[in-house]
């Protein structure tokens, strides 16, 4: 059963941009949403692949 | 049975069958109008132009509300306003984002939602005095 308040808290977390004409939402504080956001930043090739193998053993978990 | 509201923004703040004069005087001090009205469930009613009304119904239904969280998948929200006269357009929040849906009779779509990442979008009305309506929720899953 999920409280009313984490659903709460789930629903803050969510943003939302437009994008091709469509609303395109998001949980930026997700593991895929921060992924995201590491992949659209101006990382070098060897800072990415060190966070990628991060996030990939963070996933397995 | 006593209404207090905000002569302001018409909004219905209170209702009491027979309130203490500490009641009225806090109403009164909040810049609330207090006056006489019958029993009734306020959430239905506002007090705008001063005079009391009821809230015009909206209706969101969603085609779907279980998306894929993969970007493509989207869901439509269709928007109904009751009433002889509705208003050329009306806004929304989503996920408390301002969004404006234009209106032909009374009916129109929200921009589709799609989702990049599990999360759950909810969908309400920005102008809560004027009208009334049930939120509606937009959960997307990773499936992948």
């Amino acid at each position: 059963m999920v409280s009313n308040k984490t659903k709460k808290d789930k629903l803050k977390k969510t943003k939302v941009k437009k994008q091709g004409g469509k609303l395109v939402a998001s949980d930026p504080s997700s593991l895929k949403g921060v992924y995201a956001e590491l992949e659209a930043a101006n990382f070098s090739a060897k800072q990415e692949a060190a966070l990628k193998a991060i996030f990939a053993a963070l996933s397995e978990d | 049975m006593k209404h207090a509201y905000d002569p302001n923004s018409g909004a219905f703040n209170g209702i009491c069958i027979s309130p203490s004069p500490a009641q009225v005087a806090a109403w009164e001090a909040q810049g609330l109008t207090v006056v006489d009205g019958p029993p009734l469930d306020r959430e239905l009613y506002n007090y705008l132009g001063g005079a009391l009304s009821t809230k015009v119904e909206v209706t969101l239904s969603p085609d779907q509300t279980n998306i894929e969280a993969d970007g493509v998948d989207e869901a439509l929200v269709t928007v109904s306003v009751a009433g002889e006269a509705p208003p050329a357009s009306i806004e929304l929040l989503v996920a408390g984002t301002a969004e404006t849906v234009t209106l032909t009779n009374g009916e129109g779509h929200l921009t589709p939602i799609s989702a990049e990442t599990p999360c759950t979008v909810e969908v309400t009305l920005s102008d809560t005095i004027t009208y009334r309506g049930e939120p509606v929720e937009i959960e997307a899953k990773d499936n992948g």
